[in-house]
């Protein structure tokens, strides 16, 4: 085979191996991810051994695991699952209209604006767009002022540093993730497929059911991922609108490695949050799975075999 | 003391007001650094600890380099005097910034000498850690002549004899600031801000994000020793702990600023940030600042010069630039901590310095005040506060 793309393409000189086009990508995650995330996983193995040493790995064992998950660290990683299924859903329920409404209702002049808009908050800084929130729903804040103002609150909103803080700061945060890919799939999506779905009697909610959504599972898939993985590590938001009550294991992993100068028992915890994440998104893809088969089973038609046909 | 969670990276890409700011609520050091702007602030992050090679080391005196790099608290001096240094000496000054002490000494032990970093500004009680690990430089006080400035009382400090390793920055206190509308009785002690945290304030309450400071709180208010390494003292701080955790909003090592926009009714502060809030109020009258009592704290930070430091003479010409008594004033004037020099009380007051009593403090205050000291009990204080923290989220 090389022998014949060779005389093929006798004609040039250099010849870089197949990968070639790959080595910079790889270079990168192998230098930058995979062996940072394999120090980690060494770190977690590892111990403090005095209150200015960080980490020590001349005994390795579990012991860090353990302690990361006890009662007190226990509940940061439910109170974690809990705002990023929370939050990832909520992003889809918010998203899917507005993609499917950008998708199929707007011009397409507008189109381009629109998701323009939808960018635009990406320009500013991750950081500043949390402390915005800071100003926002401050008790002395515009948000509050105006409920108070308007009679829906008798008394200042205290909603910062708690954990339904956190809860709007992911969705805000993270929203733009999930509409992307959620676009760009509806976005592709012939308009003749839900007219031949009307045409052939369907209402717009079986169009929508049967057609429009497993034509879209691809992006929702994408979407979901896009928002579930990086909200589950986040720990600014947390750490800007969480207070005392809304903790996220990103933030209880940043304060053991800086705070606390505990390396072992961060680097532990990150490893319980990557599980965490992997155990869920297998979850919910068994469950996925497990819908779809059962679905397909019942949408299934039989349709009449060859022998019917010539009897 | 000084858990001056702040970050100051954000100075080069934000403007001075809004990274200060943010800096502030910001409290792990590279958070911001991390989120602002991502690849820029990195990368001048990284490059903050390789640019500067080579190093001349000793004290020998000669021309001022180019650079001078800070490991610094955050927002801890007013920038101007940053860029007057600037324009007078020529070092262009760079501000890494930490958390706590313990950060601060990691980050040194790590890079052992390499970190390109040239002064440090620890807490009086870690200085003995720092030199017995020699992380940082003897002192040749023959080159800071404005050492002479410095207050005798200042000077000399058990945790390190003669200066030979350090000169005070500055020394401040605790104690807490409440809103008076929210809360009616008044709060004169420790015991008093607990019970009133643990009701009428109950949900709407701050401690400082720092281990040592919310056990002084305790210890103070139970009339024992915050030196103390007795392990039933440490038993009833811990059950303690677990009885306020629920009671506590945030852990927030800068409220006083902030105390304005409402989220709070009391909170525990260090005098110079309960002062900038005063500073800010539009109703200073709603307000209340307590110092700590029946005892509270004395923490004292100090410029120190980092072992292998390779802008040694631009350090040494900063340490004498910020203890000239009219660049002290100014930075005290931004910070609110006293700066320690002769008769700086005295300037600050005929200058006009907002608020000098949450500044000054008379001898029978003084009286009230000691300095937190690190003893085998140290490793089990720090686990008890992280537990705390835990708890609060429970």
């Amino acid at each position: 085979m090389a022998t014949v793309a060779g005389s093929a393409r006798g004609a040039r000189k250099i010849r870089a191996p197949r990968f070639a086009l790959a080595i910079p990508a790889w270079t990168w995650f192998v230098l930058f991810f995979l062996v940072p995330v394999l120090w980690i996983v060494y770190y977690s193995f590892g111990y403090k051994p005095d209150i200015f040493s960080p980490i020590a790995t001349d005994k390795l064992s579990l012991a860090r695991y353990k302690e990361g998950l006890s009662s007190s660290f226990l509940h940061v990683f439910s109170q974690t699952l809990q705002i990023s299924i929370i939050g990832t859903l909520l992003c889809l329920l918010i998203g899917f209209p507005f993609a499917y409404w950008l998708a199929t209702r707007v011009s397409a002049r507008w189109r381009g604006v629109l998701l323009g808009l939808v960018i635009v908050p990406f320009f500013v800084n991750f950081l500043i767009r949390t402390v915005a929130w800071l100003i926002i729903l401050a008790p002395n804040g515009p948000v509050s002022t105006l409920m108070q103002r308007w009679g829906l609150r008798s008394e200042p909103l205290h909603l910062l540093d708690t954990r339904a803080a956190v809860q709007i700061g992911v969705v805000y945060n993270y929203l733009a993730l999930m509409i992307f890919p959620l676009f760009v799939t509806l976005d592709r999506l012939d308009p003749a497929m839900r007219e031949a779905s009307k045409d052939l009697g369907a209402s717009r909610w079986g169009t929508f059911r049967q057609v429009t959504l497993p034509l879209a599972s691809t992006g929702i898939i994408a979407g979901l991922l896009l928002v579930f993985i990086p909200l589950t590590g986040d720990y600014i938001t947390p750490l800007v609108l969480g207070g005392a009550k809304g903790n996220m294991a990103g933030a209880m992993v940043a304060s053991q490695f800086v705070a606390g100068q505990n390396w072992a028992l961060g680097a532990a915890q990150a490893m319980i949050l990557i599980f965490l994440i992997l155990g869920t998104i297998t979850v919910f893809a068994l469950v996925g799975l497990a819908i779809r088969s059962i679905a397909r089973s019942r949408r299934a038609i039989v349709l009449p075999t060859a022998a019917g046909h010539t009897a | 003391m000084a858990d001056h969670d702040e970050e100051g990276g954000v100075n080069i890409l934000a403007s001075e007001a809004f990274a200060k700011r943010i800096s502030r609520r910001a409290f792990m050091g590279g958070s911001v650094a991390v989120a602002f702007g991502g690849g820029a602030a990195l990368l001048a992050a990284c490059s903050n600890g390789t640019s500067s090679s080579g190093s001349t080391g000793g004290a020998s005196a000669g021309a001022i380099e180019d650079k001078l790099n800070f490991l610094h608290w955050a927002a801890y001096d007013d920038p101007k005097l940053f860029k007057k240094f600037t324009q007078e000496f020529g070092p262009q000054t760079t501000i890494t910034t930490y958390a706590s002490n313990e950060d601060a000494i990691s980050k040194l032990s790590i890079a052992q000498g390499t970190g390109g970093y040239d002064i440090v500004v620890p807490t009086g009680p870690y200085i003995p850690i720092l030199v017995k690990n020699n992380l940082i430089q003897e002192l040749d006080l023959s080159r800071i002549p404005n050492f002479k400035n410095l207050d005798p009382k200042f000077r000399n400090q058990s945790w390190d004899p003669n200066n030979a390793h350090s000169v005070t920055k500055d020394w401040g206190t605790v104690g807490w600031i409440y809103d008076k509308s929210q809360i009616s009785r008044p709060i004169k002690t420790w015991s008093d801000f607990i019970d009133v945290a643990m009701h009428e304030a109950s949900g709407n309450v701050s401690l400082l994000n720092a281990q040592n400071e919310v056990m002084g709180m305790y210890f103070w208010a139970n009339g024992i020793d915050w030196t103390t390494t007795d392990p039933a003292n440490l038993d009833a701080y811990e059950a303690w702990t677990k009885e306020m955790a629920p009671h506590v909003k945030s852990f927030e090592s800068y409220p006083g600023y902030q105390f304005a926009s409402g989220n709070w009714a009391l909170s525990h502060v260090w005098n110079g940030d309960a002062r900038q809030g005063f500073n800010s109020f539009k109703d200073p009258s709603r307000y209340a600042w307590g110092l700590g009592a029946p005892n509270t704290e004395l923490w004292m930070d100090n410029w120190t010069i980092v072992q292998g430091a390779p802008h040694p003479n631009a350090a040494y010409a900063f340490l004498n630039f910020i203890l000239d008594p009219k660049n002290s004033l100014q930075d005290l004037e931004f910070h609110g901590y006293n700066t320690g020099l002769t008769g700086i009380e005295d300037a600050a007051k005929a200058a006009g310095v907002t608020y000098p009593d949450m500044i000054f403090f008379d001898d029978a205050q003084l009286a009230t005040m000691h300095p937190q000291v690190i003893n085998d009990a140290f490793e089990r204080e720090v686990q008890i506060f992280t537990n705390m923290t835990a708890a609060a989220g429970g």
